[in-house]
């Protein structure tokens, strides 16, 4: 099973936030969209992702938009560092799935689901803490997280579940004391992302203690989106609806005004 | 998802929302096949982490419940509902269900057909309908237990107040159709079926003969069928006694009834059973409760053990096997290395005075044995820690996971052999040992393969016969 040199091994596989990255999400920050656009462009295969983003069906383009300056004014600040977390993220995910049945185009849909409906909660909680809006994008972090400790024990995770309902991140958390969110946290850390915005993602788990009551209410908020989602057939099929424990009196106290939220069209 | 499998009961814990569009995906056809390959008495879908439900949704999971009984012949049903999610499905179904309900994974598994539990247990019982309370009560009673039911709500209400005079309280609970499979039970080393009404032919189907069978591989000697509430039994019953009387002389083991009055059956039936070898007690408490009685039954059942079977060239040859389930189910629980000390064939050799702790299981099929472990109480600890997520459980939730543990490693011989030598074989229910003198006598004078390990600082021995 998984050990603490495997643990420190995928610690040491994170990989640093690439040079022209950590300038376009400082530009971003600063709010020189384009600035950030002409640094996002010196990597063809930041900028390829980016146009293939924002020129998916959901934002309604009736003609292909290429400029990057147009694409960064289209997303806005919060938006446009969003989606460069999102590109992170893309770049740490394994290259082939086993434990889940996944692929790059389906993991996409995930994070663009999530932030989608995050977007909603943040508008109708009305927050503006650029930290918390774009913290979702490394939500599903827990879930490369699980695929790249657990792929290689498959087979004894399975013996194990059989036996005993347990989730991936209790298994971790028994044999060598650290969480899923803790180690989504430790990615975070390593691109240097605020760490209040880490502080809300290890909330998430609904285990953790926390005293800042918009940052509890935000976690409850996302463990409940996280599972509305990996409620779909799609992310059911591919085994991701049972790989964390659910709680569902964690989200009690926002389940009604969650349901709102979602179901608006 | 797969079901997680514990005493005989599979069970579905799905997760979020249920509705309509994504009901048909938490059990999906594969899941679908691999449990109809279970030998399950009972299949339950746990709502405990579901947090909304339609009626679409609903009826898509109850249909694919309907059809495991329909295909399987096993009880089905919902577990872990609070009073919302119960009156819901309830009010779905018009209050007109033919599956059962239950508050809590706990108390469903004292509805199951094979209940491992030996404790009798005093109940409150409460349900609006009295037809449900009755059947609650008469259903656990039956399974050895002492149900209370309250009449009405506040009759409930006062008692609940004391509710510490009760080891459970059953409410949002309801028994829609039950697998007319004989009930059983499990007391010290007695296998208990309980039998009723009027006894014909209908009983070969109704009794499980493999299970019977398990249980003599693992060297149960004692089997007792209480049959207080038997009309009286025909012909076909006789046979049925007659040939259960012969396969349990191969393995020494005894076979009681318990209770049985002789009004409407001949009692020339009685003898009949009586000079094979049955033996015929007034009530299954004049059996349980004389402690003298049981020591001499099972002494008398092991004595002369005639079944020394010892290990032969298949296991020999199948051994790298049964180590490799072993050990790499140790590493996984423990998350230490395993370095093996030595091996060789002989008599189970355990090193006195220790605090050990021992569990076993059986395989039968294209080849059988039995695989015995031995090992202290910390690695035991160690072992359902991860099970757990306990420091200092109680005794007896240890022994409960050390026998999730050692079904984990039945589990997967059962896949090696299946895998890497095309062997199908089944495995038994697991057993624990407290008290390493029982389980010597278990292994008794058969030969076997001893293999001992160490394990960080600590021994464990692993050891391997028929």
């Amino acid at each position: 099973m998984v050990t603490p040199q495997e643990l420190q091994s995928f610690i040491e596989s994170i990989p640093p936030k690439p040079q022209i990255l950590q300038e376009t999400l400082r530009y971003v920050e600063q709010g020189e969209l384009a600035k950030a656009a002409n640094t996002a462009s010196q990597d063809m295969v930041l900028a390829a992702y980016l146009r293939a983003f924002v020129n998916r069906p959901q934002f309604f383009f009736q003609k292909e938009v290429k400029e990057l300056g147009q694409i960064f004014g289209i997303l806005g600040t919060t938006g446009a560092k969003e989606l460069l977390y999102h590109y992170m993220l893309h770049l740490f995910m394994p290259n082939k799935w086993e434990l889940f049945a996944l692929n790059a185009q389906r993991f996409d849909e995930l994070q663009t689901m999530l932030s989608g409906y995050w977007r909603r909660i943040i508008d109708a909680e009305k927050i503006t803490q650029p930290s918390i809006i774009a913290i979702i994008s490394l939500l599903p972090a827990s879930i490369i997280v699980t695929e790249m400790l657990f792929a290689s024990h498959k087979k004894e995770v399975e013996l194990l579940k059989n036996t005993k309902n347990i989730d991936y991140n209790t298994i971790l958390e028994r044999l060598i004391g650290v969480n899923l969110f803790d180690l989504a946290k430790t990615i975070g850390q390593t691109w240097e992302m605020e760490p209040k915005s880490l502080e809300l993602l290890v909330c998430v788990s609904g285990k953790e203690s926390c005293d800042d009551a918009t940052l509890l209410k935000m976690a409850r908020y996302m463990h409940l989106l996280f599972f509305y989602v990996l409620s779909k057939p799609d992310y059911i099929k591919s085994g991701l609806n049972d790989f964390l424990e659910f709680m569902p009196e964690f989200v009690e106290p926002i389940y009604e005004s969650f349901t709102k939220i979602v179901e608006q069209k | 998802m797969k079901p997680t499998v514990k005493n005989r009961v599979a069970t579905f814990a799905i997760q979020g929302f249920v509705d309509g569009t994504n009901a048909p995906f938490f059990i999906a056809m594969d899941d679908v096949r691999y449990t109809h390959n279970l030998k399950v008495d009972m299949v339950l879908i746990s709502l405990k982490k579901v947090v909304y439900f339609n009626v679409n949704g609903l009826d898509i999971l109850t249909e694919a419940l309907l059809a495991f009984r329909k295909k399987m012949k096993v009880t089905v049903g919902y577990c872990d509902l609070d009073k919302k999610k119960y009156e819901m499905i309830l009010r779905f179904n018009q209050n007109d269900i033919s599956f059962s309900l239950y508050q809590t994974y706990e108390i469903a598994m004292l509805f199951a057909r094979t209940n491992k539990n030996n404790t009798q247990k005093k109940l409150l019982i409460w349900n609006e309908e009295p037809s449900q309370r009755n059947a609650i009560a008469i259903d656990l009673f039956e399974r050895g237990h002492n149900p209370i039911v309250a009449q009405s709500l506040e009759d409930f209400a006062t008692k609940r107040a004391k509710k510490e005079l009760f080891d459970a309280i059953i409410e949002h609970t309801y028994l829609g159709f039950s697998s007319n499979k004989i009930a059983t039970r499990v007391t010290g080393n007695a296998i208990i079926y309980t039998i009723k009404g009027f006894l014909d032919a209908e009983i070969f189907n109704m009794f499980d003969l493999s299970y019977h069978s398990n249980c003599l591989n693992v060297d149960f000697k004692l089997f007792i069928f209480d049959a207080v509430q038997v009309v009286a039994m025909n012909v076909h019953a006789l046979n049925f006694f007659s040939k259960l009387t012969s396969s349990a002389a191969e393995y020494n083991a005894v076979i009681c009834i318990a209770g049985m009055e002789f009004v409407k059956t001949p009692v020339a039936y009685k003898n009949e059973l009586e000079d094979a070898g049955v033996l015929f007690y007034e009530s299954l408490g004049a059996v349980l409760k004389n402690k003298e009685l049981l020591k001499e039954l099972t002494a008398q059942s092991s004595t002369s053990n005639q079944n020394k079977r010892n290990i032969n060239k298949v296991l020999v040859n199948n051994l790298p096997n049964f180590i490799d389930a072993t050990v790499s189910s140790f590493e996984m629980m423990t998350n230490a290395k395993a370095q093996k000390k030595s091996a060789a064939v002989t008599l189970l050799n355990i090193p006195p005075n220790i605090e050990l702790y021992a569990s076993s299981i059986g395989f039968y099929g294209n080849i059988d044995g039995i695989i015995m472990l031995v090992f202290p109480k910390s690695v035991a600890l160690k072992a359902s820690q991860l099970l757990l997520g306990e420091d200092n459980p109680p005794d007896e939730m240890v022994l409960d996971t050390i026998a999730e543990f050692v079904n984990i490693v039945g589990g997967k011989v059962k896949s090696i052999l299946s895998d890497n030598e095309n062997l199908d074989v089944d495995i038994t229910l697991p057993r624990t040992y407290d008290n390493i003198d029982a389980f010597r006598a278990l292994a008794g004078e058969k030969k076997g393969v001893q293999v001992d390990f160490l394990l960080g600082s600590e021994h464990f021995t692993f050891f391997l016969t028929r």
